[in-house]
């Protein structure tokens, strides 16, 4: 268990691993998918009980790890050995686990099983095991990089092919566009009424085809990937080749289907199993005599069956040198003829399908013609007499013959030689049935497949046979076990060719719903999920109900900040420092970013109601933080009145706090534009409260609290900026403007009472009577008020004017402020006998 | 699957309960000995301790996280008979990262073995419900948004609580000797959805049976989970699976002789409106109604927990024999085992698969 030690816990110190991290790459476990884990059993899969029918397992069926092919994950380092195992039940020990709501992480960990009173804990455990200590991690599933691009790529393929599959569906009427235009979300997914018409057109057909050849593109790159595992790779062929002749099959070229099929299906058999080999071949032409080599005659074979006629026809010819002459000439017959054979995919010779089936026709007769006239009246057994006696040349004959039967297309011949179903189906399109079109081979396949079974248990060639044969449930069930992807994206490709029949009577999702959602599932629960989030939201947004309703809760769950954010927020910062605006401003285009994707994501995919919720978080998420610019533009966002008011308060308690200049610079990080209409809004609102639409925002309740407290913040700044200017006249009128249009809280009167007190013993006099009078009203509020409730009305001032004279401040003693406001009472007296002398003017 | 990491939490004696913040971005864990620690995952994926202080007087049983919609909340519950809601202190005005308690729900004449906050429904409120093993299921309501002053909002003793249609209280309720208690399990499950209003799942007690609880206007019986087995075995853990939009809901119980079952709990239909059906189908439409579509393990070893993943499609079940499985549904709804985690050491004999 080296590698997994604690370091000796000593007081105080937290445990250290030796070894903290576990790289998944490097992980001994194969890395888990579906298809490993799920039993081969298509049957249980397709046709399971009904709902209500109970699947019971048996009692110890799934208890011996290791005797079913269930995947188990063994954690290290272990609690226990098999043998220990009762000792360890013994000790009141068991094992608890946790299911992260993100990704598909579980931790698990080692706790006490019961006691026997459910009252008194268990008896503490004194001395704690490695495992007792340990919490694990894990994860169901993880890939390697070129995966990751391969799911990233192919997601873009995805998301234009639902888009060209819309567009297909929205084209035929204008009625139908205008009733459905509500069912598509700005991707083009489907999102509201099901499929309203029959399959594609040839046209839409060829668009798809464009775009799953761009998907074998991209299987092609995986592939060819260096450093990925053996297995992976075997897999990721298979499924290259499925998705191929998914391809060749029902997304042909012309877009109909009505093409000859033979020769494409050759080239795919071809590619997926080369034969034969080239190496072989050469070797045997340089053979002194190439017949006498035991190869020649089967590679002569293969090749034909194969369609490399040409190589086969050289090969033959070389039997012109033959001593005996016969043979020689048969030789030379076949190689000719051989050479001849019409293929379809000589389109100059053959423009049109049946210019084709015609040469092919007439290249058949004359060949039997020249073969009858060189065999002449020579029976079986005697093909390769030349009259002379002497050798016996029957097994040369026979050899011949099975060339003549393949050339001719003979059907026994060819299920005999083929090696496989596949060789077979190949062959078949070329040799037997030259005419053979996409709907002659579920035919073709049936008769092949009596001589030529197709092994089930190898899970391609299952699928491959069940393609040709166009059970595309079958193979798509079957699909679904060998990789997650390829069901996803092959499973829809069938969906948009109407090939999957609709079975919601027994199913709640469709076909392709459901594998599009295992697909959304194993990528979710990878160890790379966090960074897929907006591929997992579009591939749920694309899967029907089902799908709309997990997207809603995901894009919930995803993270607030972004990755780049927390590592912004890492970097060595001024502590609580506002002035460091630079580490602040990259931290806020970061934060931006992240939000900025989230937003968008939710725009597209029509999920308002969680975007409310969302920005709402935020909003509280930053106030907490204390970044009130970015939480007030949240909470607009998510009509958040409440937390408005909060953030407005908590901006009024920094002045409170900690005086103008603080005051300043955290209203300032409140959006400019606002903070300069809110006192314009303020006032069209209070004017027109039916048909004024402040800050264009869509929520008038949330918007007319916050603007009123929006308005009091812009006003109190103009005010301390122009105490800070020497403007006091025009301080002074703001401060009482505060005061009498009733926008200031109750709570913060006070305070701009004590303000005042400069500005009233100012040399100059700044307040007429008029506004003398005013504010003495407003003195009695608040001494009547405070006598009633003194922490509401009081406890601010003072908190100022402890600050003010750099006291700390105790929240119970208020002396100071009734002292504080006796001064302004004072203030107010001597200026307002000033006032009526100066101003002339009669307050009565 | 496979391994991704490990933590030591640095507990002086065994973690009781673990668990994930809605962001998956924390942990918290807490231990019998009487502390709370919060974890936070670094950008590297390493697990920081943010925070840790002692919480309870005697071993913690429960932590649970509220939606952060009300904020960053913890309540905790412990053999000491109290339930504790911790909040986050706010900005940088605390150093130690202690949270701060608000509040101390005392009351239950027994350990609390359960605890979990509602999901946000802006109806009612914040609100946190228990269960100890006086079989009293408790919740508790903040109407304050300061959370500051925390008020009993119900109070019912699960045993007595009336099936659905039965007009009188059951036999009367199983006698708290040791002997049961010892059996006896206690859980409870909100259920995530908020559209049927405040509606719980609850076990108390030796009794096998699930009641699915309506809190409002006082806490009423819709449907009892009545699992078929006999003799009757008692459940150990339950969890209320996310429903994510579908019409049905499920729920998992975990029992004594390693059952896990897989309920599927469907609610009353809104009443149709021609109102031309059969009196029957009426009838049927007006009631919640459930079925077990998923049943495993039984004769095993106890089930210690059973829990959802955040869509509701992935079950996680953990037992005493040191086995977590993992199960989820096929196309047509079949529950299957899907994967094993076990603490056990690898058989060498088996090892080479």
């Amino acid at each position: 268990m080296a590698g997994f030690s604690f370091s000796q816990p000593s007081a105080g110190s937290p445990f250290s691993f030796s070894s903290q991290k576990m790289d998944p790459s490097s992980s001994k476990q194969t890395p888990f998918t579906f298809a490993s884990a799920t039993p081969s059993n298509d049957a249980s899969l397709l046709f399971p009980q009904k709902n209500g029918a109970v699947a019971t397992n048996g009692a110890n069926a799934d208890m011996d790890s290791g005797k079913d092919d269930i995947e188990t994950l063994h954690l290290e380092p272990s609690a226990f050995s098999r043998k220990g195992k009762e000792k360890w039940k013994a000790s009141g020990r068991g094992i608890m686990a946790a299911v992260c709501p993100v990704g598909g992480e579980t931790a698990s960990y080692i706790s006490s099983s019961s006691s026997n009173d459910p009252n008194q804990a268990a008896g503490k455990v004194d001395n704690l095991s490695l495992p007792d200590r340990t919490v694990y991690f894990s994860s169901s599933s993880s890939f390697p990089e070129p995966l990751l691009s391969f799911y990233v790529e192919t997601y873009t393929l995805f998301t234009s092919l639902q888009r060209i599959a819309a567009v297909d569906l929205r084209l035929p009427s204008e009625g139908i566009r205008n009733v459905t235009a509500e069912a598509w979300d700005r991707h083009g997914n489907l999102v509201g009424a099901g499929s309203l018409l029959g399959p594609p057109g040839a046209e839409t057909v060829g668009h798809m085809r464009r775009l799953v050849t761009m998907y074998l593109e991209e299987l092609m790159r995986v592939r060819e990937a260096e450093d990925l595992d053996p297995e992976i790779k075997a897999r990721y062929d298979a499924v290259y080749h499925i998705f191929h002749l998914a391809e060749i099959l029902y997304l042909p070229q012309d877009g109909r289907g009505e093409g000859l099929l033979g020769e494409e299906l050759l080239d795919w058999l071809n590619d997926v199993d080369p034969a034969p080999d080239n190496t072989l071949g050469n070797e045997i032409m340089q053979t002194r005599d190439p017949w006498t080599h035991p190869a020649f005659w089967p590679y002569v074979n293969r090749c034909l069956l194969r369609g490399f006629h040409l190589p086969a026809s050289s090969f033959l010819r070389t039997l012109t040198a033959h001593p005996h002459s016969p043979i020689a000439k048969l030789g030379s017959l076949l190689s000719s003829h051989l050479s001849l054979l019409p293929r379809s995919h000589n389109t100059t010779a053959y423009p049109l399908d049946h210019q084709f089936l015609t040469a092919h026709k007439q290249w058949e007769s004359r060949f039997r013609a020249e073969l009858a006239a060189f065999l002449g009246a020579r029976g079986n057994g005697r093909w390769l007499d030349d009259g002379k006696g002497g050798k016996d040349w029957r097994e040369f004959e026979e050899s011949f013959k099975l060339v003549v039967e393949l050339m001719e297309g003979n059907v026994e011949r060819v299920l005999e030689e083929a090696g496989d179903w596949r060789e077979a189906v190949g062959a078949w399109g070329v040799l037997v049935e030259p005419g053979m079109r996409r709907d002659d081979l579920p035919r073709v396949m049936k008769s092949i497949i009596k001589t030529v079974p197709v092994d089930r248990t190898v899970l391609d060639d299952s699928i491959q046979a069940h393609l040709c044969m166009g059970k595309i449930i079958q193979a798509l069930t079957d699909c679904h076990e060998l990789d997650a992807w390829l069901a996803a994206h092959l499973g829809d490709v069938f969906d948009k060719l109407m090939m999957i029949p609709d079975d919601e009577e027994r199913f709640e999702t469709s076909l392709r719903d459901y594998f599009l959602l295992e697909y959304t599932d194993f990528l979710a629960t990878s160890t790379r999920a966090s960074s897929l989030w907006r591929i997992i939201a579009d591939y749920l947004s694309a899967a029907g109900d089902e799908g709309r309703g997990r997207l809603n809760t995901f894009i919930l769950h995803i993270g607030l900040e972004s990755n780049d954010l927390k590592r912004a927020d890492k970097q060595p910062q001024a502590n609580g420092d506002v002035s460091d605006m630079e580490v602040e401003a990259s931290g806020i285009e970061a934060e931006y970013r992240h939000f900025a994707d989230l937003r968008e994501a939710c725009v597209e995919l029509r999920l308002e109601d969680e975007w409310k919720t969302i920005s709402r978080l935020m909003g509280d998420r930053l106030l907490r933080q204390e970044k009130f610019g970015l939480a007030a533009t949240m909470c607009l966002q998510a009509e958040d009145g409440y937390t408005l008011s909060r953030i407005a308060e908590r901006i009024l308690e920094t002045f409170v706090l900690h005086g103008g200049e603080a005051y300043l610079t955290v209203v300032d990080t409140l959006p400019v534009t606002l903070l300069n209409e809110a006192p314009q809004a303020f006032q069209d609102l209070q004017k027109d409260p039916e048909s004024a639409l402040p800050l264009d925002l869509p929520n008038q309740t949330a918007v007319s609290i916050f603007a009123s407290r929006l308005a009091f913040l812009a006003e109190f700044r103009d005010y301390l900026l122009f105490l800070g200017q020497g403007a006091r006249d025009l301080a002074a009128s703001r401060l009482v403007g505060l005061m009498t249009t009733g926008i200031a809280p109750a709570s913060f009167w006070a305070v701009l009472l004590a303000e005042s007190v400069p500005l009233l013993e100012d040399a100059d006099v700044l307040f007429s009577a008029d506004d003398t009078f005013e504010l003495l009203r407003v003195l009695e509020d608040v001494t009547t008020h405070a006598s009633f409730a003194p922490s509401d009305y009081l406890s601010q001032v003072s908190m100022v004017v402890h600050r003010q004279a750099g006291q700390t401040q105790s929240s119970k003693d208020l002396s100071a402020a009734w002292k504080k406001l006796e001064e302004v009472r004072l203030a107010l007296a001597r200026n307002l006998s000033r006032a009526l002398v100066t101003g002339f003017d009669n307050p009565f | 699957m496979l391994q991704t990491n490990l933590l030591a939490p640095g507990h002086a004696d065994l973690v009781t309960h673990l668990t994930y913040d809605f962001y998956g971005e924390r942990l918290a864990t807490c231990s019998a000995d009487q502390h709370i620690k919060i974890f936070r995952r670094s950008v590297d994926g390493q697990w920081d301790l943010e925070s840790d202080w002692k919480a309870h007087d005697a071993p913690l049983l429960r932590v649970s996280f509220a939606h952060p919609l009300h904020g960053s909340l913890l309540a905790s519950c412990s053999h000491d008979r109290t339930v504790r809601i911790w909040e986050e202190p706010s900005g940088s005005s605390s150093k130690e990262n202690r949270w701060i308690e608000r509040a101390v729900l005392a009351g239950p004449r027994g350990s609390v073995r359960a605890v979990e906050f509602s999901p946000p429904n802006p109806s009612y409120g914040l609100r946190v419900a228990s269960i100890s093993t006086d079989s009293r299921l408790r919740i508790h309501t903040s109407l304050d948004p300061d959370l500051n002053d925390w008020s009993t909002a119900y109070d019912v003793h699960v045993p007595s609580l009336a099936a659905p249609g039965q007009s009188e209280d059951p036999p009367a309720p199983e006698t708290n000797g040791t002997h049961d208690l010892a059996l006896g399990g206690w859980g409870l499950s909100w259920c995530k959805e908020k559209w049927w209003g405040s509606v719980f799942a609850v076990f108390a007690g030796t009794s096998p049976v699930v009641k699915i609880i309506q809190a409002d206007p006082t806490p009423t019986s819709l449907i009892n989970l009545v699992p078929p087995s006999s003799p009757p075995v008692p459940l150990t853990s339950l969890a209320w699976a996310p429903s994510c939009g579908r019409s049905y809901h499920l729920i998992a119980t975990g029992a004594r002789d390693g059952t896990v079952r897989i309920w599927r709990v469907e609610p009353p239909s809104p009443p149709d409106e021609s109102g031309n059906g059969y009196e029957d189908d009426q009838k049927r439409r007006e009631a919640w109604s459930a079925e077990i579509v998923g049943e495993f393990g039984k004769g095993g070893a106890r089930v210690g927990m059973v829990d959802w993943n955040a869509t509701g499609t992935t079950l996680t079940t953990s037992d005493d024999d040191g086995v977590i499985r993992i199960y989820k549904p096929t196309y047509a709804k079949t529950w299957k085992l899907l994967g094993r985690i076990t603490a056990e050491e690898p058989d060498s004999e088996t090892n080479g698969h």
